[in-house]
């Protein structure tokens, strides 16, 4: 599919399905950038007990990799560290241990430099990353080495960091790329005899693209087979399909221009959802097609079209509130949905009378089915089913307040492969010691405010016995701020004054003081060069994701990790009171978003039959018109009471397909109430429109997306309900009268 | 005398005279040239010492620092490394692999890899037990020009990792175990030239410094220990002087 040259984008980012949890706008910005980072990362960790077999495989996958297009390989730690050693010799002079400070403070020029020459002797000491001339006291070799705590290594694993370079969450590219990496993996464990798992969003989202591709081919196929079987054996002429395809096809093919020209691409669930679209869209040609078939008439009764306006009306209503959930992907459904139907109702209203069957009438059956059953509910009388929804109404109000009734767990977003889950937590375990979903956030107005905010954190922490200073790891904890470099750049001129220690350690070795000129030349023009975090950030890009976030305004923000298995409560306690400094937990926080926009989106659900009430008022003048509102409220009621029975938890997601069984409750009530002259032919449109509805979201329901799944779900068992409803309200003796006539 | 050379001094005496030392050498294994399987001569008791002799060229730098001292071996715990001169510390090499340095009051952890690698070549050839080093190094036999006793073993590392820590290791082993040298060139040039002289076996006795095993096993507060008790011991030194 195009949109003018370009191919359309289908994005598969699954972060669109979770709700954003931090409310700073800095924060956000930060997240957003963290986030986008991380979802190109890729972790390659090969395994085997034989080293050699490793550094082949690693060779190979290596030279393997280079060849595809979109990737970039990261170098191994080794040479990062190398490089990194390079970049930041020029800052070298700014940086001390702990011992070296004190050294500085105990001892003179002198001992400094016997104690630089006892170093140089000792057979297996700390290396020398720099040469004697760039550092001839040894000092800055172990200034470096400390500033960098270099992954633990082992013989048995090998690490290998990838970035993809464009298009990760790209369905096509992904698929490219997916395909490539499975044929590369297997031929190097095949000839290697490794073990190779992965870590990173990119595999999560490829398999989840996979599972919606699945899920799209299998729900469209069965849904129009079905849909099209349904149409030929009702109006026995394939003309009759042409309405339905065109008002579907012209609905489906705006809503995806529309959605990609407001968002630039396309979210692989709003297509999964648009998939569903069809069953709604399609009820516009059916009523049509069914009151028009057998009339000679060309234009649209006005009856017909009031019906039509109002059920696109409602469920535009209901649509449009799955905008108010917060969810970028629920948004672009929304929109995606809108259009579509507008552009579907629009379709039927101008084109509809070209393929209005006028010598054909519409088959008998499913009208006589559907009276036999109408007849059979409405043995209960009409107060007997008012009742039974006031108590299924007054059950689910019940239900709604308790807690125990809701599943607001994060999971519900989507379904892991758990081979996937298991080849993460692999390359978890020895990738990284830190939190994945668990940091605390520094903000402040300049990077002064910010390492003033995590000294004061430091300081908590370090009150605090259970933690050590190696717990947490980021940029202002790395990175001692200018200031201090300053201090550190004035206290080396003990090392590299005239007589300094660098001077003394030349005499003391035998050697020409030339040898160490450089050195001191050197540390003379650093005076005014300092490390500041962006630079080192913009080092350390390959290395580690970004951490230190800058505004154009001067504005900070700050993350800083977490290790594993930390007492989190505690950490939380300690950021409680401190200014500036916020414990995340996203999957708390997430949990805690989802239940906040479930009541919120309950609330809207509301807010929407409230509308849909002035709406009927305005329209019928009568307060009598708002019986028509039992249909899509028993049905929701009977949703939430059956929920609590076999124990469903309710979701975010039933709560906004929610919206949609009110309006398709909404339309079986309309055109029950406008059609009153046919109700037999309306109540045969009902039941076609409800089958077609049962047809394509019955099949969501078998998704294997969970999200996709719960909407299904609800919609399947909610149109029943509305079903019944509609056929419950329908008059059996005007039904009888018009058989009659 | 500081008080680190006089508890130094300490070790070394103190250990030689309380072990009883024990000159006898067992008959060495030669080490085979023509045969891909090298063995090493094998000490003749589980506690070895000598002397040695370090000559250090770091590049860049044109003088050889040179240092030298004695060391110990316990073959069911692991090497002290101890120089004398010109400065006084001690290397606590266990045979697990970790690593000290004790130097004065300061004790250091080393855990770089050519410190690891240089700790399992120094325990092997110790050890003469070379299968530990063959697991992560290409065994090059030569036959040396120093005689028909010596050998020359040249040592290269096989992984990647390794071979980033160093370039390559050259032993010269004589089969008498009566003088052995260690060359180690590290990935950024630097020189390190050992000579093992002296080489002895002494009897294990237990009894007589209960520390020893446990220094040598390289636990921190052992080590602390131990070097409290030495430093006491000196201290009583002091006072018999006085």
């Amino acid at each position: 599919m195009f949109v003018g040259s370009k191919p359309v984008q289908i994005d598969t980012n699954l972060a669109d399905v979770t709700p954003t949890t931090i409310n700073s706008v800095e924060s956000a910005d930060a997240i957003k950038s963290l986030q986008s980072n991380i979802e190109n990362r890729v972790l390659i960790l090969l395994s085997s007990t034989d080293e050699f077999n490793l550094d082949r495989a690693e060779e190979l996958l290596r030279e393997a990799l280079t060849g595809l297009p979109n990737l970039e390989i990261h170098p191994d730690s080794d040479e990062i560290f190398d490089t990194l050693q390079v970049q930041l010799s020029p800052f070298r002079f700014n940086f001390l241990t702990e011992s070296q400070h004190q050294d500085l403070i105990d001892f003179n020029a002198e001992q400094i430099a016997e104690q630089a020459k006892s170093q140089m002797l000792t057979l297996i000491g700390e290396p020398r990353i720099l040469s004697f001339a760039d550092d001839p006291l040894g000092w800055h070799s172990s200034a470096l080495l400390n500033f960098f705590q270099q992954r633990a290594e082992d013989e048995s694993w090998r690490l290998i960091g990838l970035s993809i370079a464009r298009g990760a969450m790209d369905i096509r590219a992904q698929e490219t790329l997916s395909q490539q990496l499975d044929s590369i993996f297997t031929n190097i464990k095949s000839t290697t005899e490794v073990s190779i798992d992965t870590s990173g969003v990119f595999f999560f989202a490829a398999d989840a693209a996979q599972s919606a591709k699945r899920d799209i081919s299998l729900i469209s196929s069965i849904s129009t087979i079905g849909i099209v079987m349904l149409l030929w054996l009702t109006f026995g002429s394939l003309r009759a399909l042409g309405l339905p395809l065109i008002s579907v096809a012209s609905g489906v093919i705006f809503a995806a221009a529309v959605t990609h020209l407001i968002f630039g691409s396309l979210h692989i669930l709003t297509i999964v959802f648009g998939a569903s679209l069809i069953g709604i869209a399609i009820d516009y040609a059916l009523h049509y097609l069914v009151h028009q078939s057998g009339s000679k008439e060309r234009t649209i009764g006005a009856n017909l079209f009031g019906a039509l306006a109002l059920s696109l009306c409602t469920s535009v209503i209901g649509y449009a509130a799955l905008g108010l959930a917060g969810l970028p992907a629920l948004q672009k459904v929304a929109v995606f949905s809108c259009s579509g139907l507008l552009m579907a109702w629009i379709t039927v209203v101008v084109v509809g009378h070209y393929f209005t069957l006028t010598d054909r009438r519409v088959s008998n059956s499913l009208a006589w089915s559907a009276k036999r059953l109408s007849n059979a509910l409405q043995t209960v009388s009409a107060k007997a089913w008012s009742l039974i929804v006031l108590v299924l109404a007054l059950v689910g109000l019940y239900g709604s307040q308790q807690a125990e009734n809701f599943n607001d767990d994060p999971r519900v977003f989507f379904n892991a492969d758990p081979r996937l889950v298991e080849s993460e937590q692999k390359v978890a375990a020895v990738a990284t010691d830190f939190e994945p979903g668990r940091y605390v956030i520094v903000a402040g107005n300049s990077r002064e405010e910010v390492y003033s905010r995590v000294s004061a954190f430091t300081a908590a922490v370090r009150a605090e016995t259970q933690f050590k200073a190696t717990d947490f790891r980021g940029i202002p904890l790395m990175l001692i701020n200018e200031a201090e470099q300053r201090q550190n750049y004035l206290a080396m001129n003990k090392l590299y004054a005239a007589e300094g220690a660098a001077e003394l350690l030349a005499d003391n070795l035998g050697v020409d003081r030339n040898l160490v000129e450089s050195a001191m030349l050197a540390y003379k023009n650093a005076r005014d060069e300092r490390l500041s975090p962006v630079q080192l950030q913009s080092l350390l890009n390959r290395f580690l994701p970004p951490s230190w976030f800058e505004s154009e305004q001067g504005s900070v923000v700050s993350f800083i990790l977490i290790r594993k298995g930390l007492n989190a409560d505690a950490v939380s306690d300690v950021t409680a009171t401190l200014p500036g400094v916020e414990y995340v937990n996203t999957l708390a926080r997430t949990s805690a978003e989802l239940q906040k926009q479930r009541s919120a989106a309950a609330a809207y659900l509301l807010i929407a039959i409230g509308l849909i009430a002035i709406i009927l008022v305005i329209r019928y003048r009568s307060f009598s018109a708002l019986s028509s509102l039992l249909i899509p409220i028993g049905s929701i009621a009977g949703f939430v009471s059956l929920c609590m029975v076999f124990g469903v938890g309710i979701n975010l997601f039933h709560v906004m397909a929610l919206f949609l069984v009110l309006g398709f409750g909404m339309d079986y009530a309309i055109f029950s109430r406008e059609m009153t002259r046919h109700r037999n032919i309306t109540m045969q449109a009902i039941v076609l429109s409800a089958l077609t509805s049962l047809l394509s979201f019955g099949l969501l329901a078998m998704s294997e997306i969970p999200i996709v799944s719960s909407f299904g779900f609800t919609l399947l068992i909610g149109n029943l309900f509305n079903l019944i409803g509609a056929m419950i309200l329908s008059n059996p003796q005007d039904t009888l009268q018009e058989n009659h006539n | 005398m500081s008080k680190t050379s006089v508890y130094l001094a300490l070790i070394v005496g103190a250990f030689i005279y309380e072990n009883r030392m024990g000159w006898s050498v067992k008959a060495a294994q030669a080490v085979e040239t023509n045969t891909s399987k090298v063995v090493l001569p094998k000490p003749a008791s589980c506690i070895t010492t000598g002397l040695f002799s370090q000559q250090k060229r770091i590049a860049g730098l044109p003088a050889n620092l040179e240092s030298g001292g004695r060391f110990f071996h316990d073959c069911e715990a692991g090497l002290i490394w101890l120089t004398a001169q010109p400065v006084q510390e001690a290397l606590v090499v266990a045979n697990d692999g970790s690593t000290l340095l004790v130097a004065g009051s300061e004790i250091k952890r080393l855990s770089a890899r050519a410190s690891k690698l240089v700790s399992t070549i120094m325990l092997a050839m110790l050890d003469g037990n070379l299968e530990t080093i063959e697991k992560d190094f290409s065994v090059h036999i030569e036959k040396s020009s120093a005689g028909e006793n010596t050998h020359s073993i040249r040592l290269a590392p096989k992984s990647k990792r390794f071979k980033r820590a160093l370039q390559f290791v050259h032993l010269q082993l004589n089969s008498e175990r009566q003088m052995q040298t260690i060359k180690i060139i590290d990935r950024r040039g630097t020189e390190t030239q050992l000579e093992i002289s002296a080489l002895s076996s002494i009897e294990k006795d237990l009894g007589s410094d209960a520390c020893l095993n446990a220094f040598l096993t390289a636990k921190d507060n052992c080590v602390l220990l131990y070097q409290g008790r030495l430093g006491q011991e000196s201290n009583n030194n002091d006072d018999a002087q006085h």
